[in-house]
This record gives C-alpha cells, sequence and structure tokens, in this order.
C-alpha cells in the first residue's frame, strides 16, 4: 500500500514544472477562451469556448476546486437551458495539471441530489475513483469533499459524475482532464481540448432531458452546438493536437477532418506505439473515451472537422415522421394556406435551404429553440449544425476570424459553356426523370 | 209541458204590466255591454313587454294599422333577422296567435249571448165551432194568441254572465301566454338556425382540413414518402369530416324549415336570412350576480305564468258554473206569458204560466258532469304549476351550466386551441413536425369552436327560456331592435380576428 508520505515523494520530481504552471494559472485565476486559440506553442493546451480550471499548489499539491451547480447555458444564439455543469459551466473547467504531479480537488456539491466525481482514465487509489457506493460515500447536497491523488502518467482524461449518472452527464456534469508530459516528446503549436455530448432539449423548451435514449436532438463539442462552437485558428503548416473526449449517453462519434490526415498517438489508455499508428481522416471516438490526434495544417483555407454521422450535424430539427421529398404539395400549400396563413411549408426538394427561411423576416419559430439554425458562411448559409466547427489555417499574419480569401480560380464555380465543349461534356436536356 | 188557460177579461191591466217588465228586462240585459276587439287587445297588449306588444295584433280589428304592420314586416324580412326581428314577425304571421286571439272572439261571443235574455214564445191557434165549416159563414172561428217567456232567464242573467266574463278572462290570459310563447319559440328558432349556420360553416372548413391532409398524404405516397395504410386512413379521416358535414348539411336546412315555421311564413317568403350567432350581445360573465336563482325563478314563473293563471280562470268558471247549475237544478223551467182568446167579437185575455215537472231529471248527472269538471280542472291546474315549477328549477341551473360552458370555451378552450395551433405553426416552420399535425391542430381547433357554437347556442336558449318564464319581465332581452345595432361591438371575441377559419 501506498502511504501518503510515498505518494509525496514521488511528486517531488515534478515539483519544478508544476510550480511555474500553478504561478501561470493562479495569477489568472482561469483562463477563458471563447475565440481564437491562444499563442502557440505554450506548451498548454485550450478549450475552445471552455475555460481551465483554476489552481495553486498548497502543502505538496496542486489545489483545484469544482463546484457542481445548476448553470445557464447557451448551446448557440437563441438556444438557453437550465443544465448541470461545474463552476458555473458546462462543459466544465478542464483541469490541467503536470505529469507526476499531486492534486487535491475539493468537490463542492450544490446541486439538488448527491453526486460524486470519477476521474476518467486516470490511476489512482481505489478510493479516490469516486463511484459513490462503491469506492465512496455520495457527496450530499451541501457537502464539499476532498480527493487526493497523484498523476502518474501523461494524457488526455476526463472527469464525470458516478452517481446517478444518466441524470447527471445528460444534463452537462463533464470535463477533460489533461496531464501534460513534462517533456512534450513531438511539441505541437496549438494543443485543442474538445468534449464531445449530446443532448435532448425540446425545441420551445429550456431543460435537457435525461430520459432521452435515442432522440438527441443537440450535438455539441464542448456543451455548444454550431454556429456557436469557436473556430479553430492556426497558422499555415502548425503542427496541432486534438485531444478529444466524448461522454455522449449513447453515441460515438466518427470525427472527421477535411484536407489533414491525422494519426491517433494516444488514447485515454495510453500512447499508441508508433509502429502501430496509421493515417486517417475519420476516427471513432467511442462513448467513454479520448483519442488525441496529430496533424500539421498544411493548406490555408477554412477547413471543416465535425462528426460524420449526418443527424450529428443537425441541431433541433424534426426526426422520426415522413419527409416531403419528390411529393407533389402545390395544392397542399394553397389548402395549408387557407388553415394557417403563417406557415411556410417546404422540403419536396429536399431540405435545403432551412437554414436561409430561419433568418427571414417574420417567420415564427418555437421560442428558445435553433431548429434549423445553420451558420452564415461566405458564400451562402452553413447548412450544417450541432458537432460541426471550422479549422482556419492563414499565414501567420492573417490569424483572425474571417473568412478564408480565396485566390483567384481556386473557387469552384459555373462552368461555362467553351470549357464543357472544350472537354466533351454534354449536360443532359432532363435530370433524373429522362432516366425514370 | 205547457199550460197556457184562458183567463178572463180583465187581464188588460196585467197586459200592460208583463210589457213593462219585459221593456225593463230587455233594456237592462242590452246595457250588460260587452268589450270590443280593440279595447280587448288592449288590455291584452297592456299585461305584455312593450316590445311584444307594439306587434301583437288581433288582425282585422283595423285595417289600416294591419297593413301599417304588415309592411313593417315586410322591412324585417329584408335583412338578416335578429331573434327580437323574428318576434315580430311571428306575431303578425304565425296564426297561432290569431287563433288565440279567436278563441278571446268566441269567449266574447259567449258573454254576449250570456247577457241576452231568451226570446219570448209566441203561439197562435185557431178554433172552429162544431157543425160550422168554414164554407157555411155561420159563425168565424175563435183565435188564441199566447205569448210566453222563459221567465227564469231573468234571475240567472247576472250568474250566466259572470261565468262566461270567467271564460272570457281566461281566453285573455291564453292569448297572452300564447303570444309570449310565439314570441319565444321565434327567438329559439333565429338561435337554432344562427348556430346551425355557424356549425355548417365550421365544419366546411373542418372538410378543407382534412381534405388539405388527404391531398397531403396522396401525394406523398406517390412520391413515395408514405405508404397505402397512411393513404387509407387519412382517406377514412376525410369521408368521416364529410359525413359530419352532411350532418350539419341536413341541420342547418331542418332549423331553417323550422324557423320559417316559427315565423308562420311559407313560400318564397321563407327564404330569410338569419344574423350571425357571434353579433348577438356578450353573454354575461357567470359569476354570482348573474346566475338565476331557481327557487327565485321557481317563485317568479308560478306568479307570473298566464298559463296558470287561465286555468284558475276556467276553474274558477266551472266554480261557478257548479254554483250555477246546483241552484238551477231545483227550479222548474217556468214560463209566463200572455193568452189572448179572440172568439168572435169576445175577447179574452190572461196571463199563462208553463212549469216542467222536475220528476224524472233532477240535474243530477248535470251536477256529476260540473263536479268532476271542476275537480278535473283542478287536478290540471297541479299537474301544470308542479311542472312549472320543475322547468323553473331546471332553466335555471341549465341556464347556468350552460353560461359557464359557454364561458370556458370562450375563455379558455379557445385561446388554448389558438396556442396549440400557433406553437403547431411555428414547429412546421421550424420542420420539427409533419404537416398533418398543423392539420390536426386546425381540426382540433375547428371543432372546439363548434362546441363554443353548440354552447353558445344552448346558453341563449336557456336565456330565452328564463325570459319566457319570467314573461319577458326581464332586461336580458332589453328590445332586439336595439341590440342588433350595437351588436358587433359588444359580441366580437377576440379570437375571431385571429382564427382564420
Ligand atoms: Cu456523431
Amino acid at each position: 500500500m501506498v502511504t501518503r508520505r510515498e505518494l509525496l515523494q514521488t511528486t517531488a520530481a515534478a515539483a519544478a514544472l508544476s510550480t511555474t504552471l500553478a504561478k501561470s494559472a493562479a495569477a489568472t485565476s482561469s483562463t477563458s477562451s471563447t475565440g481564437a486559440a491562444p499563442s502557440s506553442g505554450t506548451g498548454r493546451t485550450w478549450t475552445p469556448n471552455g475555460e481551465t480550471l483554476a489552481s495553486h499548489a498548497s502543502r505538496g499539491a496542486r489545489v483545484m476546486h469544482l463546484v457542481a451547480e445548476e448553470v445557464e447555458h447557451e448551446f448557440c444564439p437563441g438556444l438557453k437551458a437550465r443544465c448541470w455543469g461545474y463552476n458555473g459551466r458546462t462543459v466544465g473547467p478542464t483541469i490541467e495539471v503536470v505529469e507526476g504531479e499531486r492534486v487535491r480537488i475539493y468537490v463542492t456539491n450544490r446541486l439538488p441530489e448527491p453526486t460524486s466525481v470519477h476521474w476518467h482514465g486516470l490511476v489512482l487509489p481505489n478510493g479516490m475513483d469516486g463511484v459513490a457506493g462503491l469506492t465512496q460515500r455520495p457527496i450530499q447536497p451541501g457537502e464539499t469533499f476532498a480527493y487526493e491523488f497523484d498523476c502518474l502518467r501523461a494524457g488526455t482524461y476526463m472527469y464525470h459524475p458516478h452517481y446517478d449518472e444518466m441524470t447527471q452527464m445528460a444534463m452537462g456534469m463533464m470535463g477533460m482532464f489533461i496531464v501534460l508530459p513534462r517533456r512534450d516528446p513531438r511539441p505541437v503549436d496549438l494543443d485543442v481540448v474538445m468534449m464531445l455530448s449530446e443532448w435532448s432539449v425540446p425545441a420551445g423548451g429550456s431543460r435537457p432531458n435525461p430520459l432521452a435514449m435515442a432522440d438527441f436532438n443537440i450535438l455539441t463539442i464542448n456543451s455548444k452546438a454550431f454556429p456557436g462552437t469557436a473556430p479553430v485558428v492556426v497558422k499555415t503548416g502548425a503542427r496541432v493536437r486534438f485531444r478529444i473526449g466524448n461522454l455522449s449517453a449513447m453515441d460515438h462519434h466518427a470525427m472527421h477532418l477535411h484536407a489533414f490526415p491525422f494519426t491517433v498517438v494516444a488514447t485515454d489508455g495510453g500512447e499508441v506505439p508508433p509502429s502501430a499508428r496509421f493515417p486517417e481522416v475519420t476516427t471513432l471516438v467511442a462513448v467513454g473515451s479520448t483519442k488525441t490526434l496529430e496533424f500539421t495544417a498544411a493548406l490555408d483555407g477554412d477547413w471543416a472537422f465535425h462528426c460524420h454521422m449526418t443527424h450529428h450535424g443537425m441541431n433541433q430539427m424534426g426526426h422520426g415522421f415522413p419527409s416531403l421529398i419528390g411529393a407533389e404539395l402545390t395544392q397542399v400549400k394553397a389548402r395549408l394556406a387557407k388553415q394557417s396563413p403563417s406557415v411556410m411549408l417546404m422540403g419536396e426538394a429536399g431540405m435545403g435551404g432551412m437554414a436561409d427561411m430561419f433568418e427571414m423576416e417574420g417567420m415564427k419559430y418555437p421560442a428558445n429553440s435553433i431548429p434549423m439554425k445553420g451558420g452564415k458562411g461566405p458564400f451562402s448559409m452553413i447548412e450544417m449544425g450541432g458537432m460541426f466547427t471550422v479549422v482556419k489555417v492563414r499565414p501567420p499574419a492573417q490569424l483572425d476570424d474571417e473568412w478564408y480569401q480565396h485566390p483567384k480560380g481556386t473557387v469552384a464555380d459555373l462552368a461555362t459553356a467553351a470549357d464543357l465543349a472544350a472537354d466533351g461534356v454534354v449536360v443532359p436536356a432532363t435530370g433524373v426523370s429522362a432516366k425514370t | 209541458m205547457t199550460i197556457s188557460p184562458s183567463l178572463a177579461a180583465g187581464g188588460g191591466t196585467a197586459l200592460r204590466a208583463a210589457l213593462i217588465v219585459a221593456m225593463l228586462i230587455v233594456t237592462m240585459a242590452n246595457s250588460a255591454c260587452t268589450p270590443s276587439r280593440q279595447e280587448m287587445q288592449r288590455d291584452v297588449n297592456s299585461a305584455l313587454p312593450e316590445a311584444i306588444a307594439r306587434r301583437s295584433r288581433w288582425l282585422g280589428a283595423d285595417d289600416d294599422k294591419d297593413r301599417a304592420v304588415q309592411e313593417a314586416v315586410k322591412a324585417l324580412l329584408q335583412q338578416p333577422l335578429t331573434p327580437d326581428g323574428a318576434a315580430e314577425v311571428a306575431l303578425v304571421r304565425h296564426r297561432r296567435v290569431q287563433l288565440a286571439y279567436e278563441s278571446l272572439g268566441l269567449a266574447q261571443a259567449d258573454l254576449v249571448d250570456a247577457g241576452l235574455l231568451s226570446n219570448p214564445r209566441l203561439a197562435l191557434a185557431a178554433h172552429f165551432h162544431q157543425g160550422s165549416l168554414p164554407s157555411q159563414q155561420a159563425q168565424p172561428p175563435g183565435i188564441a194568441v199566447d205569448v210566453e217567456w222563459p221567465f227564469l232567464s231573468v234571475l240567472f242573467l247576472a250568474q250566466r254572465t259572470s261565468i262566461a266574463e270567467a271564460r272570457q278572462n281566461a281566453a285573455a290570459a291564453r292569448v297572452i301566454d300564447e303570444v309570449l310563447a310565439t314570441a319565444a319559440d321565434a327567438r329559439r328558432a333565429v338561435v337554432r338556425h344562427a348556430a346551425a349556420t355557424e356549425v355548417r360553416r365550421l365544419q366546411r372548413a373542418d372538410v378543407e382540413a382534412a381534405e388539405g391532409n388527404l391531398v397531403l398524404v396522396r401525394e406523398n405516397t406517390r412520391a413515395g414518402n408514405q405508404t397505402p395504410l397512411d393513404l387509407a386512413e387519412e382517406e377514412l379521416a376525410y369521408q368521416q369530416a364529410l359525413l359530419m358535414a352532411a350532418d350539419a348539411e341536413r341541420d342547418a336546412t331542418l332549423t331553417h324549415e323550422a324557423l320559417k315555421q316559427a315565423l308562420g311564413l311559407f313560400g318564397g317568403e321563407g327564404d330569410v336570412d338569419v344574423v350571425a350567432l357571434s353579433s348577438l350581445p356578450a353573454l354575461p360573465v357567470p359569476d354570482a350576480a348573474i346566475v338565476v336563482d331557481p327557487a327565485e325563478l321557481e317563485v317568479e314563473a308560478i306568479r307570473r305564468s298566464y298559463r296558470l293563471i287561465a286555468m284558475q280562470r276556467d276553474l274558477d268558471a266551472a266554480a261557478r258554473d257548479l254554483g250555477y247549475a246546483s241552484v238551477r237544478r231545483f227550479l222548474p223551467d217556468l214560463d209566463v206569458g200572455l193568452v189572448a182568446d179572440v172568439d168572435g167579437s169576445d175577447v179574452a185575455v190572461g196571463p199563462s204560466v208553463g212549469v216542467g215537472l222536475p220528476i224524472f231529471n233532477l240535474g243530477q248527472g248535470e251536477m256529476l258532469r260540473r263536479e268532476s269538471l271542476l275537480r278535473r280542472g283542478a287536478a290540471d291546474l297541479q299537474r301544470a304549476a308542479v311542472a312549472l315549477r320543475a322547468q323553473a328549477r331546471q332553466t335555471a341551473v341549465a341556464h347556468e351550466l350552460n353560461l359557464r360552458r359557454s364561458h370556458q370555451l370562450t375563455t379558455r378552450i379557445i385561446p388554448q386551441h389558438l396556442i396549440v395551433v400557433d406553437e403547431l405553426e411555428r414547429r412546421l416552420n421550424g420542420m420539427l413536425l409533419f404537416p398533418s399535425r398543423l392539420f390536426a391542430g386546425r381540426r382540433g381547433f375547428l371543432q372546439a369552436r363548434r362546441q363554443e357554437t353548440e354552447a353558445r347556442r344552448d346558453a341563449w336558449l336557456t336565456r330565452i327560456d328564463v325570459e319566457q318564464l319570467r314573461q319577458g319581465s326581464t332586461p336580458f332581452m332589453s328590445p332586439m331592435s336595439s341590440m342588433s345595432s350595437t351588436a358587433g361591438s359588444q359580441a366580437n371575441p377576440s379570437y375571431s380576428a385571429q382564427g382564420h377559419d
């Protein structure tokens, strides 16, 4: 059995590095980051739309304080909900420590029910594992517990309740736990932390439903749904690391990066041996796991990064009823207009254009909802929602949020008749119907 | 049996005396004056509320006024009828009012009869002397002149008149009751038809919504997005909507026919239009102040019912008739008269008396009949009073419940349906639901409107019942013509503007 004295000795080596970290963190109380990434190469992580938990050194450990509580959260402009989180937010603040450091984390419960915190993926004494009933008694409302353990292994981990898990995680209680290596074997310019999760908030409602098992309608990165997600802005040629965790209730997420092949270098189980790594553009982040991937942002542009499950790239639109594609709706629309002049029936030609409709003056929608909300793009509405963000790669002088300025002639556009003729391409007179 | 013995001469004085008595009696009888039609109509109208009185007429009493009233009714029929306009039309056109007035006419005739004395009877007899045939011209035949008069009719003149008066009073009360019932029935018929017209409009809108959904599912099934099962179910729902609409069409036609009947119209004149139910004044909020107390209405109805008053007066007449008969039965038929016997130059004048002998028929049957009539009338009056009490209490309770029902539908259920429809519209715009849900939401709203229309109709019907029980004295329905002109501003419920129905 490891004594407290022994634990303190093993962590002594990390003291020098951790002091630096503690000072910088304590000075700012916490680092908030919603917009552009911090300047590259700091050795620290960056949580888009999130923040890093404040800490300070005390009595041989890094001390932090998590307060579990109800929070008012905005998933995206137009949709707010009463969620549960930590320190006034969901996703909870990212815990950032250095390999070998000892942490003492106080957890105060301001929820209406007991809770506990499980340090997901970390190797620690059993009594610190946070499984209510199994390894500790639950933290009752109003109580403050202390967790203390050594962070022996560098890596990407998570924290979440292990009491009434279904409810508390569905309500937003989760955060990332990063143990930085004492010496990064592959230093990166930007080290990005992303927690994936899914929610069920009825359009017009304002509280997540933990009882949902399949009908999740808000898919988030760090508890934000596109267009609420902050873009990742990096300089051309930057080495980028994404640390992605998934605490969704029921879904894995096939995270896909445009343009840049990446390599999964670690999971929450540890480093992937170099011999076992392989290039990918999409990787499945399973529920209850993390994946750390690295890539070089070789090309300038605005590059999408999103879950490839298409329903996870939508917001609160309806599911589970027939589509109208291909239906002749002229008569239906006339009749509907007589019943309800203020509605606009669409969908017979596909569901594109909904986002534009959402922006229309005078169109009414359920209050506090983002049914078809897309994001404004440089060419048109970006008809995506949910688990979607943009990686903006720019020359070092242009590191801003502006849309990418494409060099002339590099954007797909209308083919000219001359080009078509020159290449012998004949466009059929009619479309699909000609074949049927 | 008449005995007319010849009396000796010296009856000249008696003849003079008898003639004087007869003259007196005739004068007395003729002076027992009976009211004219106009007077009786005035009496009837004085018991009626003003709005009804000005159209309640015994036609034929005054041709000029009759013509003016008929013109006014024609003008009323040119525009959509209000409940009170309909009452005015019915009072002039419906024959049941004239029927009641002519029953009053009959009672009046009976009263005139009761005030007249029986006519004297003149008998002439000729007698020929034996052996002298007319051709022989020996002795002229004798002539007997007998004037007889049922004397006792004089004694019972006052009694018979009072019985006839009681019956006439009963007839007058029946006219009032009939006039009020005619007006109330006409109002009810307008309310029923206005409601049925509104329901028909709502069911037509419901068919449109059902049809919209059917077309949606049909086109979507054709497009391959829905199945024959979906389409079959929608077709059924549409057919059910058609069925409900057909019922509503039938009801509107039937209530229109019933309205024509209640107004006494026929032929081309019967194509009358009625005002919209929603243009009637707003129903009062069913708070404690407006609710009719069942016990109070019961007392009021019993006190004011002209039907009961008529029955009481009939009972009164029957009681008098019984009293008359019980006295009359013991007095024999008595005819008095003068007999003049002319035989040649010999003239003999003397009084005559005829007496019916009460030997076989002592009026037992007449007495039994009158006693039974009296008891039957009393039983009928009690039965009617008990029924009226029950009706009054039921009406008061139904009135309150109907008001509450209408109020809940108007202030709660309809606004909630509008919220539901609005939220469905929002969700359809957000592609959060299939359009069928919105069509269904609209149909739910239209069905609630139908419920509300029917509740409003029922509330109005019970208000008319209350008014009739109070004999039109309630201020609920102040003159209708003034109501209809202000109805628009009073009774345009806020939802109708945004209801899109
Ligand atoms: Cu996904």
